[in-house]
C-alpha cells in the first residue's frame, strides 16, 4: 500500500567492490559447492542480495556475501541430496581443470578435488571461510552459525581426512600415484 | 598412532590445498547481469511483484518505474508532538477500520511491463487493486489510457496474465497465495509508532488532493524487507491523509533529493462491484498462449 522506492542503478562502491573481490568470491563458491557453473550462479545471487542490502552492509560487504553464500551453497546441498543421481558425476575433477594444462598440476587438482568431495558440507565451509577467506575462528563461526568449538574441531576433522585421502590415494592407486609424481 | 594432524603436516596440507585450487575468473557478464537484475528487482518491488514465484515474475515481465515530479522542499516546519500523536493514533484507526476495503492505488510509470520505456509524448500508468479483507491483488497497466498488462486472479481461480495488445493471454496454477502487498509496506502500527518516536511528523495542514482536505505528513519510515528484517534503504516518505477519515490518500518519496513517486490511494467500500475490480476479466475472443 505505501511503496517505498530506492535507486534503480547499482551504487558505484557496489560496483567497486564487485570488481576488487569477485575472483576471490567465486573461489570460495566454488570450494563451496564444486562446480564452477554453479559457483558462479552463487556468486551472483548472492552479490545481487548485497546490492539490494548495500546501504547496510556497505561497511563490511565481504561478511555479509560470505554468509548467503554459505546459506545458498547449503541450499544447493540439501537439493543434491534430494536429487543424488544427477549430481553424482558431477561433483569432482571436470569442474578443477578449467584454466590449467600441465598435466601433473591438473591431477594435483583432480585428486585435491576428490578429496574435497569426501568432505561434509561443514568441513568444506569451515576450509574456504578459515583458509581461502582467511578468517578467525570467531568470524567462521559467526558465518556457519556454529560456536568456536565447533568450528576448530570440523577444520581438524577436515585436513585429517583430507590428509587420509590424499596419502592413502596417492600410495594405495598405483596408476594415480604415477601420475602425481 | 595418532592420526591428528602436527602443525608442520596441517600448514603443508593447507598450502597445497590453496596452490591446488585454480584461481577463477568471473565471466565477463557478471556485472551487467547484476545492473539488469538490480533494476529489475527494484522496478518489482514498486509495482508489488517481488514477492511473485520466480518463474511467474519471469513469465509476466513486469516492470515499471514511477516519475519524480519536482525539487525537494526545504526541511519542513515540523508541529508539536502531540499533534503528529494524536494524527497517528486516527490514521492507525482508519486504516484498521477499512479492512474490508478494496484499496485502489495508481502512480505513473516510465517502463511498461514489458521492460521497454514509455516513449516520450506518452503517459503511462499502474493501477492495483488490492483487498484489505484477503489480500487479493490484482495489476494493470495503460498506456495513454489503453490497457496494455494485466494480471491476477481471473474467475477461474487461476493466476492469468492478459496482454490486451495482442488479445492474449497465460495461466498459471493458483498460487495459493496472494503476492504479499508491495514492498515496502507500512501498517498503521508502524506508522502511529514512528510518529510517537519522532519520525514522522506533521509538516502541513489543509491541502488540498482531489478535492480532499488533507494533512500532510513527513519522515523517514523504515519497512522490512522479505526476511522481515528492516531494509536498509529506507528513504523519506511523505503521505497526505484525508482530515475527515484519516486514510491515506497520496504519498510521495524522496529519491535523489527530488520529491515525486506519487502513489495515489482510493479506499473503496467492500460492493460488488468493487469487489469484481479484483479479479482479472479474459476479454472475449483472448487467445490463450501456451
Amino acid at each position: 500500500m505505501f511503496n517505498r522506492n530506492g535507486a534503480k542503478q547499482l551504487d558505484a562502491g557496489f560496483e567497486q567492490f564487485v570488481a576488487q573481490r569477485s575472483a576471490a568470491l567465486l573461489r570460495t563458491a566454488f570450494l563451496l559447492i564444486s562446480d564452477r557453473n554453479e559457483a558462479e550462479d552463487l556468486l551472483q545471487t548472492a552479490l545481487l542480495r548485497t546490492a539490494l542490502k548495500w546501504r547496510a552492509v556497505h561497511g563490511a560487504p565481504d561478511a555479509y556475501v560470505r554468509k548467503v553464500l554459505v546459506n545458498l551453497a547449503r541450499d544447493r546441498w540439501r537439493q543434491r541430496q534430494r536429487h543424488p543421481a544427477e549430481h553424482l558425476m558431477d561433483d569432482l575433477p571436470p569442474a578443477l581443470t578449467v584454466h590449467h594444462d600441465h598435466a601433473d598440476t591438473v591431477v594435483d587438482q583432480q585428486l585435491l578435488a576428490a578429496g574435497l568431495a569426501t568432505l561434509s558440507q561443514r568441513q568444506r565451509e569451515v576450509l574456504a571461510l578459515r583458509f581461502f577467506e582467511d578468517l578467525s575462528v570467531a568470524d567462521t563461526a559467526a558465518i556457519m552459525g556454529a560456536s568456536e568449538g565447533t568450528v576448530k574441531s570440523y577444520t581438524s576433522r577436515a585436513l585429517q581426512q583430507l590428509r587420509q585421502f590424499l596419502g592413502g590415494r596417492a600410495t594405495d592407486d598405483p596408476t594415480e600415484a604415477q601420475h602425481v609424481h | 598412532m595418532s592420526t591428528e594432524p602436527t602443525p608442520g603436516e596441517e600448514s603443508g596440507l593447507v598450502a597445497e590445498l590453496r596452490a591446488g585450487i585454480p584461481e577463477l575468473a568471473p565471466p565477463p557478464t557478471l556485472l551487467p547481469d547484476l545492473r539488469r537484475r538490480y533494476a529489475r528487482r527494484i522496478a518489482l518491488r514498486r509495482t508489488g511483484f517481488a514477492a511473485m514465484p520466480v518463474a511467474l515474475v519471469v513469465a509476466v515481465g513486469v516492470a515499471a518505474a514511477l516519475v519524480p515530479h519536482g525539487p525537494a522542499s526545504v526541511a519542513p516546519q515540523l508541529q508539536s508532538v502531540q499533534d503528529a500523536a494524536d494524527v497517528a493514533a486516527q490514521v492507525s484507526k482508519a486504516i484498521t477500520g477499512a479492512n474490508q476495503d478494496v484499496l485502489e492505488e495508481s502512480f505513473a510509470m516510465t517502463v511498461t511491463p514489458m521492460g521497454s520505456p514509455v516513449p516520450a509524448g506518452h503517459h503511462g500508468t499502474v493501477k492495483i487493486w488490492l483487498s484489505m479483507r484477503t489480500g487479493q491483488l490484482h495489476s494493470t497497466a495503460y498506456l495513454d489510457g489503453q490497457e496494455i498488462f494485466d494480471s491476477g486472479l481471473s474467475n477461474s481461480g487461476q493466476f492469468t496474465v492478459v496482454d490486451p495488445p495482442h488479445n492474449t493471454y497465460l495461466t498459471f496454477p493458483n498460487p495459493g497465495q496472494h503476492p504479499e502487498l508491495p514492498h515496502g509496506t507500512f501498517t498503521g502500527d508502524e506508522i502511529r509508532s514512528a510518529m510517537k518516536s519522532g519520525k514522522l511528523a506533521i509538516t502541513a495542514r489543509d491541502q488540498q488532493i482531489d478535492g480532499q482536505s488533507t494533512i500532510e505528513l513527513t519522515g523517514t519510515l523504515v519497512p522490512k524487507d522479505e526476511q522481515g528484517t528492516t531494509s536498509p534503504d529506507a528513504v523519506p516518505q511523505r503521505f497526505w491523509v484525508n482530515t475527515t477519515t484519516y486514510l491515506p490518500v497520496r504519498m510521495a518519496t524522496q529519491v535523489s533529493g527530488a520529491w515525486g513517486n506519487d502513489v495515489d490511494y482510493s479506499w473503496l467500500p467492500p460492493t460488488a462491484d468493487n469487489e469484481a475490480l479484483l479479479t482479472v476479466t479474459v476479454p472475449a475472443g483472448a487467445t490463450q498462449r501456451r
